[in-house]
């Protein structure tokens, strides 16, 4: 065998990332080029008896009871994509602010926000933004910049709003209470919903015929249907306040809130009598299809960071970062926000997440900063990251749905005063850390 | 380009390509259900224990269990439809036929990945399966109910990672013969 342990971390640590990077833009799938990496290493660092590290990773991590709420929300949100909660969420927020410029705009970030507090994956709810509110602002003659920036920005929301299965992944590898962890990414959330909801009305104050007010006509023929407002707002809310309540309460794991929140959702479908066993089968699929496409990028990149760890790769990390900031606080916070961003570029998030989580979170510990605060700005990280070029999976998701003259070049551009936005939220979460703490 | 490779609705990139991967596509979606399985349960024992008071020994464990084969069948039931996330930017803009060597290529190191993993989750296995002095017995998972679950999740994971050595070999036959007929 090879003997890579003579060649020390450092030029072993290199030899990886190279490996991973050279694999990943072959196009081979993530979930098995860090397997694969993980299984190379750990032979030529250890032998082959090490391959017996990557699978006993894989077991403890398919066997964790946590990441069973993963599944859970990610059915909530296929039940609601297939019910007509959303259509008639979207129907009684019409009532707000319909008669200023930006009504129907904020209309949809009221939405996105209310929808993002019953699920807690990226995709679906843009999907659902992108049939329901972007084609309604654009046939009202709202800027398509403006109108796009709105759907896939608020739809994105849905990963930073709790319950959020970023949240839940960071409160895995991280090992904190990911109760602690909705609690404190709440106000940074809606924080940031607030910065989008200013901006749409200042900008259609500035510029008011880039976002219309809906005809005399289109507001009669709104008055004139007939929403049921019990029907459409009440058990969809009186969901989003049990799970989050017995989240926050601690009267109930994450696991049993969620699902409480499929159960609600289920019961919601069932009044409204759109409860089929062909909607449940196939809410079940749906989540069949995501789970396993998310998992694998888990099992993966913890069998690398395992193998990893083992190799003294994650002492020599912090090494690193610690030598390159001088052991500086928010210079270390800095450039974990680099190493964030860029990977952000090339990786999924469940990747980013448990190949890095491991190996900053017990810096940041170390450094006497809080875990809790870390994971929301890991959170914001990673929303600046779903909508920027050129792997922003919240652009290609609206992609998918947008009128075929929407290109993906026009959707980026859209998005840049979204990402600015972001960023100013990721600013003061970093600098003020009560924004995220202030329940403690 | 890479638009049309990630867009969710697209399903003409799913389709499963051959016998094998069709069985996983229908078995994957069968045993989705059992997602909804571990929601009935999890649900049952939260009404138990503050209805009744009475909180069950075998909820937990058993959504845990369902769950968790449910995780690594995913795998190969993403493998099967082609669901595994990639970067497809070059992989993309490169011609078809090169598109066919990065496949056979991608098919290669699957192979060498599960193999290892074979090996390595059949020794996972047997020790779930055998005590160290030989004898027969089930690894269990120590609580107060100890069920043997621990040694099912093991052997359930080794037979996922042979049946994906197959789905690998299978789409590298499949992609050799394609580049050959092209030729």
């Amino acid at each position: 065998m090879f003997e890579l342990s003579a060649l020390g971390i450092g030029w072993v640590s290199l030899m990886m990332l190279t490996l991973m990077i050279a694999l990943l833009i072959t196009g081979m799938q993530l979930a098995f080029v860090t397997g694969l990496v993980a299984v190379v290493f750990a032979v030529g660092w250890f032998g082959p008896d090490a391959v017996g590290v990557v699978s006993s990773r894989v077991y403890s991590f398919v066997g964790s009871y946590v990441f069973l709420a993963v599944p859970m929300f990610v059915m909530m949100a296929a039940l609601l994509d297939r019910s007509g909660i959303a259509v008639d969420l979207f129907d009684a927020m019409k009532k707000v602010g319909r008669k200023i410029h930006g009504g129907v705009g904020v209309q949809t970030l009221l939405v996105a926000v209310i929808l993002a507090s019953m699920s807690g994956v990226i995709g679906g709810e843009i999907v659902l933004l992108g049939i329901l509110a972007l084609p309604q602002m654009l046939r009202l003659g709202y800027d398509k910049k403006l109108a796009i920036g709105i759907t896939a920005a608020g739809g994105a929301l849905g990963t930073m709003l709790p319950p959020s299965i970023v949240l839940i992944i960071y409160g895995l590898t991280a090992n904190v209470s990911i109760g602690d962890l909705f609690k404190a990414s709440f106000l940074p959330a809606f924080m940031l919903a607030m910065f989008y909801v200013i901006y749409v009305l200042v900008y259609s104050k500035l510029y008011p015929d880039k976002a219309p007010i809906p005809s005399d006509e289109e507001l009669a023929a709104d008055d004139a249907k007939n929403v049921n407002y019990v029907r459409a707002l009440f058990f969809p809310l009186l969901t989003v306040v049990f799970v989050l309540g017995s989240i926050y309460g601690g009267i109930a794991s994450v696991t049993e809130a969620s699902a409480l929140g499929v159960v609600g959702i289920v019961i919601s479908a069932a009044i409204r009598k759109e409860l089929t066993w062909m909607v449940l089968k196939e809410s079940a699929q749906a989540t069949m299809r995501t789970c396993g496409m998310i998992i694998w990028i888990g099992i993966g990149a913890t069998a690398l960071v395992g193998v990893y760890n083992l190799m003294g790769g994650i002492d020599f990390v912090e090494q690193l970062i610690l030598s390159l900031s001088g052991g500086n606080a928010m210079l270390t916070v800095l450039i974990m926000m680099l190493i964030l961003f860029i990977l952000g570029m090339f990786l999924d998030w469940v990747g980013v997440a448990l190949l890095t989580m491991p190996i900053f979170v017990p810096i940041i510990i170390g450094l006497g900063m809080d875990p809790i605060w870390f994971g929301v700005v890991f959170c914001l990280n990673m929303q600046v990251s779903f909508l920027s070029p050129p792997f922003g999976p919240a652009a290609f998701y609206l992609k998918s749905v947008a009128p075929k003259d929407i290109s993906l070049g026009l959707i980026f551009k859209s998005l840049i005063p979204f990402i600015i936005m972001q960023v100013i939220a990721l600013s003061l979460v970093v600098a003020f850390p009560q924004l995220a703490l202030w329940w403690k | 380009m890479s638009a049309e490779k990630n867009n969710p609705l697209n399903e003409l990139d799913h389709q499963p390509r051959n016998w094998l991967d069709k069985i996983i596509f229908k078995l994957g979606d069968a045993a989705s259900i059992f997602y909804l399985f571990t929601v009935v349960i999890t649900f049952y024992e939260i009404v138990m224990r503050y209805a009744f008071n009475a909180p069950t020994i075998w909820v937990h464990e058993t959504a845990t269990f369902v769950g968790g084969i449910l995780f690594v069948l995913g795998g190969s039931y993403a493998l099967a439809t082609n669901r595994h996330v990639r970067i497809v930017l070059l992989y993309d803009s490169v011609l078809d036929r090169t598109q066919n060597f990065l496949n056979v290529f991608h098919h290669i190191m699957g192979l060498i990945f599960t193999a290892s993993l074979i090996y390595a989750s059949y020794y996972m296995a047997e020790s779930a399966f055998y005590a160290p002095w030989g004898e027969p017995r089930l690894e269990t998972s120590g609580s107060a109910w100890d069920p043997a679950f621990p040694a099912y999740t093991k052997l359930i994971i080794l037979m996922v990672f042979v049946i994906m050595f197959f789905q690998f070999l299978f789409h590298l036959i499949q992609d050799l013969v394609g580049i050959r007929g092209r030729k």
